[in-house]
């Protein structure tokens, strides 16, 4: 569904990652656009999950696709830090969430037919969904970041290497 | 001190301290609910409301400042643009926790008032300020879609 292996334009990259999680299989695609300055955007995500019997489909997709950009999100921006017994991020303003202009473009969710007993949907989508991204980036531009978050709570760009560090 | 607001068409006296945000006069003095407390500081837009037809963060809007305006809530947004958008948020199953819903219909029919037919670019400028932690924005986008192509 995501056309994995297809030819992507210099700074483009897509990234897999899968996980099993309350009795749920789900499979994460995420593709990437960085720009030479480490702006990012995310043109794509093809999420696979198999659920065993599904009651709801379109609840289903919601939450895989919630799931997932609430996984992007945490792996973008979603330090949490403690400093003197209390959590630092009190409030929005130092705690970021992904906002509707840093979103997916485009989004696509496949069900699995199955008859298996129902696994569970709304935290499922998360666990695939930084690997896929810090896959996708590593595609995209060479670099593996081994720091989360990737971009942080003031920040706007991915901190890539200069070429003179890498 | 006393002062008269207009909320969703209707002449309100309000007897609240000078600087009570909007949104406390909404909730605790005249028994609206619909809009939504998230932050308090004008990152979430769950408080959005329209004052003269803007979108407005209420949080952070000083009740007293607002004599003269026409003030829309969630309970009394009407109009073509709000129908498509009540409809398309029905049919695209927009809504998951729902808290921030409120919020996201007013900005949404905002935008559509102003602009009946959004590009992304628009959208996503218009909905920015609506943080959403079920990130229904896919939805969002999709209803948004719908309802202009319905107006």
């Amino acid at each position: 569904m995501a056309k994995w292996g297809r030819k992507l334009p210099k700074g483009r990259g897509l990234g897999i990652a899968a996980h099993r999680s309350f009795l749920s299989y789900v499979a994460t695609v995420v593709e990437v656009a960085v720009s030479a300055d480490g702006t990012l955007t995310i043109p794509g995500v093809w999420v696979a999950v198999d659920a065993g019997t599904v009651i709801n489909p379109r609840h289903v997709r919601a939450q895989m696709e919630g799931g997932t950009i609430y996984g992007l999100s945490n792996a973008l921006y979603g330090a949490i830090t403690a400093k003197d017994g209390a959590v630092v991020q009190d409030n929005f303003p130092s705690w970021r969430l992904m906002r509707m202009g840093e979103a997916p473009r485009a989004f696509e969710v496949e069900i699995v037919a199955s008859d298996a007993p129902p696994g569970g949907v709304g935290e499922p989508p998360t666990p695939p969904a930084a690997p896929a991204l810090a896959n996708a980036i590593f595609a995209a531009t060479g670099h593996r970041l081994r720091t989360l978050p990737f971009i942080g709570a003031d920040g706007s760009k991915l901190a890539l290497p200069t070429k003179q560090s890498a | 001190m006393a002062i008269s607001l207009k909320v969703n068409g209707k002449s309100r006296t309000v007897d609240a301290a000078p600087g009570t945000p909007l949104l406390w006069v909404l909730r605790d003095h005249l028994g609206l609910t619909g809009t939504k407390f998230g932050c308090g500081a004008a990152q979430c837009g769950a408080c959005t409301v329209h004052v003269n037809g803007e979108p407005t963060r209420a949080c952070v809007t000083p009740h007293d400042s607002l004599a003269d305006a026409e003030i829309v809530t969630i309970e009394g947004v009407s109009g073509a643009a709000a129908e498509a958008i009540r409809n398309a948020w029905i049919a695209k199953d927009v809504p998951q926790c729902g808290y921030c819903q409120a919020g996201q219909i007013m900005s949404a029919t905002a935008l559509l008032k102003s602009n009946p037919a959004p590009d992304d670019a628009a959208i996503d400028e218009a909905m920015s300020g609506n943080l959403c932690r079920c990130a229904t924005y896919m939805s969002i986008r999709r209803a948004i879609k719908e309802a202009a192509a319905t107006l």
